[in-house]
């Protein structure tokens, strides 16, 4: 069972995402709450599988309520992804940065939220490789100037690891692709995780792309 | 009144140098004894008329500068040995409006022509004539007057730069402000249209879930509020599209072209008029239009050429971009979603954009941009 938390100060749109979410048999909407604060808590007290939460909100925005649950240890477990309204911009990336493991726009389709749902609970693979891709292309125009945040501590296949994982690829995929066991990629990219302090999936790639360990294409 | 009384007031302004002037030649002339018979009687009427012609320097400078010319040559001519006052005023007048190389020219035939009617005026010496023509026309109040006329003039011009710069900053505030609140319209609006759509979708899925037929009511909502949030965040995308850095502008736009060229599309630029400095908002949205619309005849069109142009107009830049693709003439004008929310932008501006099939074939964006270009 997947068990979801839901922060958000809209509370139609939070009783639509709890109704579409409990009518699934694998998901679970455990609480939810009206700001980051009181989210924050929640999230502490539930300890949810995935929390949703909104970027704009009053009292403690998604952004900061994403840095609080991904600056503590008791809280390692939580993937959190961000709602917007919009596609992505600047904000979305500064959620990433935080530690998210990705966005959904609000109006997605009803199995797009289950799919992302299902895998940020599992933590293998990139929410929206695509999207995500793009908008680190658009908002990450060039690497911070020295900036190498560890990335010269990473070994050759560590970097291979984290170049297939910012194109979209899951665990399973990332060791065929290198031949190798799936125990084994998954522990490249747990490597590569800590090394550069990422805590999600998507906070590697942004991290990967400001340090310069990828390159964004030309837009 | 008010109003009268300050166009009395602008009256006695406007007239006030030309009768001083005319008095001041008249009143010279008949202390010198001058006879206001025969000939004398239209020297009298000359120094009037070029004394009262200053009334018009400001509008018609080049024609104030030949009457009093004329005239101070013509009472010369008759005897009249008097200083051209009324010419100086007038060389002043078309200094200050820019029109030196006339006044320059000008003044060089006064100073040769008065000589001449000094000797048909009855002097006999040509010495004496010389220093009689000197004497009307000073060199030294000559280029006094001009340069009075030009140091004005570059002082106007100096107000009117700041006087437009100012203007300009007031119109990039106000075109700013526009997108700001259509920004924030669109924003509100979005988070409605979410709320309805998801709300949609679970009243759809629980009917579903209970076996019963989805009533058709519902669906259309589901469907309208799809349609709808599709199309706020388009158009929320555009408005938001001010952080690109550096930002594009209609100069980036051959660039564009260019780049759509290596994708091999057969595009080709062509600018109509002479090319002016366009406020960055304006530049913004045409490169984007530009790019949504070479986008889009790259993704659907089937076309193999698209022709973009960028007209100057007084008023106005127009853009447009054609393809030869294969949409159907009299079909549903079908924009890409990048333009869709273009649209919101252009009106923004206050122009107006239509995307649409040609009646001979092929696809048609295009785009009035007004320019307020006062002054």
């Amino acid at each position: 069972m997947i068990r979801v938390l839901l922060i958000d100060d809209q509370p139609l749109l939070r009783s639509g995402f709890r109704a579409l979410l409990n009518l699934e048999d694998d998901i679970e909407v455990v609480a939810e709450a009206g700001d980051g604060e009181q989210g924050v808590r929640l999230v502490r007290e539930h300890l949810p599988d995935v929390v949703l939460v909104d970027i704009r909100m009053p009292v403690v925005d998604g952004i900061e309520a994403t840095r609080r649950i991904a600056a503590d240890p008791a809280l390692s477990a939580v993937h959190v992804v961000v709602l917007t309204n919009y596609g992505f911009d600047e904000h979305v990336l500064e959620a990433l940065r935080a530690g998210a493991a990705g966005f959904l726009v609000k109006d997605i389709e009803r199995e797009d939220l289950l799919h992302a749902v299902r895998v940020a609970a599992r933590g293998d693979a990139l929410l929206a490789p695509s999207i995500t891709r793009r908008l680190i292309d658009r908002y990450v125009a060039q690497p911070t100037l020295g900036n190498t945040g560890g990335v010269e501590g990473l070994t050759g296949r560590e970097r291979e690891a984290v170049v297939l994982v910012a194109r979209g690829l899951s665990n399973d995929e990332i060791a065929e692709r290198m031949a190798i066991r799936p125990m084994t990629a998954k522990t490249h990219v747990n490597r590569a995780m800590s090394k550069l302090g990422a805590r999600d999936r998507a906070q590697l790639v942004v991290l990967a792309y400001e340090t310069g360990l990828l390159v964004p294409r030309n837009r | 009144m008010n109003i009268g009384r300050s166009t009395v007031w602008a009256s006695v302004r406007h007239w006030a140098i030309p009768v001083a002037v005319a008095a001041l030649l008249v009143v010279t002339a008949a202390a010198g004894d001058h006879p206001a018979t025969g000939i004398g009687a239209a020297a009298y009427a000359l120094l009037a008329v070029s004394g009262l012609v200053l009334a018009v320097a400001r509008r018609a400078p080049v024609l104030a500068l030949i009457v009093t010319g004329l005239c101070a040559v013509g009472y010369q001519a008759a005897g009249f040995d008097i200083a051209a006052v009324a010419y100086l005023f007038a060389v002043y007048a078309a200094v200050r409006a820019g029109r030196r190389v006339i006044a320059a020219a000008a003044s060089l035939a006064m100073i040769a022509a008065l000589p001449l009617a000094a000797l048909a005026s009855g002097v006999q010496d040509t010495g004496d004539a010389f220093t009689q023509g000197r004497n009307a026309l000073e060199l030294a109040w000559l280029i006094a007057a001009a340069a009075a006329g030009e140091a004005l003039r570059q002082a106007e011009r100096r107000a009117d730069e700041a006087e437009r710069s100012r203007e300009a900053a007031a119109r990039r505030r106000a075109d700013e402000e526009r997108l700001h609140i259509a920004r924030e319209l669109h924003d509100s609006l979005t988070h409605q249209i979410s709320v309805i759509k998801v709300q949609a979708e679970v009243a759809v899925h629980l009917s579903r879930k209970a076996g019963a037929p989805v009533p058709e009511a519902l669906l259309a909502i589901q469907s309208a509020s799809r349609e709808a949030s599709r199309e706020l965040r388009a158009t929320l995308e555009a408005l938001r599209d001010d952080d690109t850095r550096p930002p594009r502008g209609i100069g980036d736009i051959p660039e564009l072209v260019e780049r759509a060229r290596a994708l091999g599309l057969d595009a080709t630029l062509s600018i109509d008029g002479e090319p002016y400095t366009v406020p960055e908002a304006l530049g913004r949205t045409a490169y984007r239009i530009v790019q949504e619309a070479l986008t889009n005849t790259a993704r659907h069109g089937a076309a193999t050429s698209a022709t973009v142009g960028i007209g100057y107009r007084p008023d106005l830049v127009a853009v447009t971009v054609d393809d030869d693709g294969e949409a159907a003439p009299g079909g549903p004008p079908v924009p890409g979603i990048g333009l869709l929310g273009m649209r919101e932008r252009v009106t923004a501006l206050g122009g107006s954009l239509h995307a649409r099939p040609r009646d001979d074939g092929g696809f048609r964006v295009e785009a009035d941009l007004p320019v307020d270009r006062a002054a």
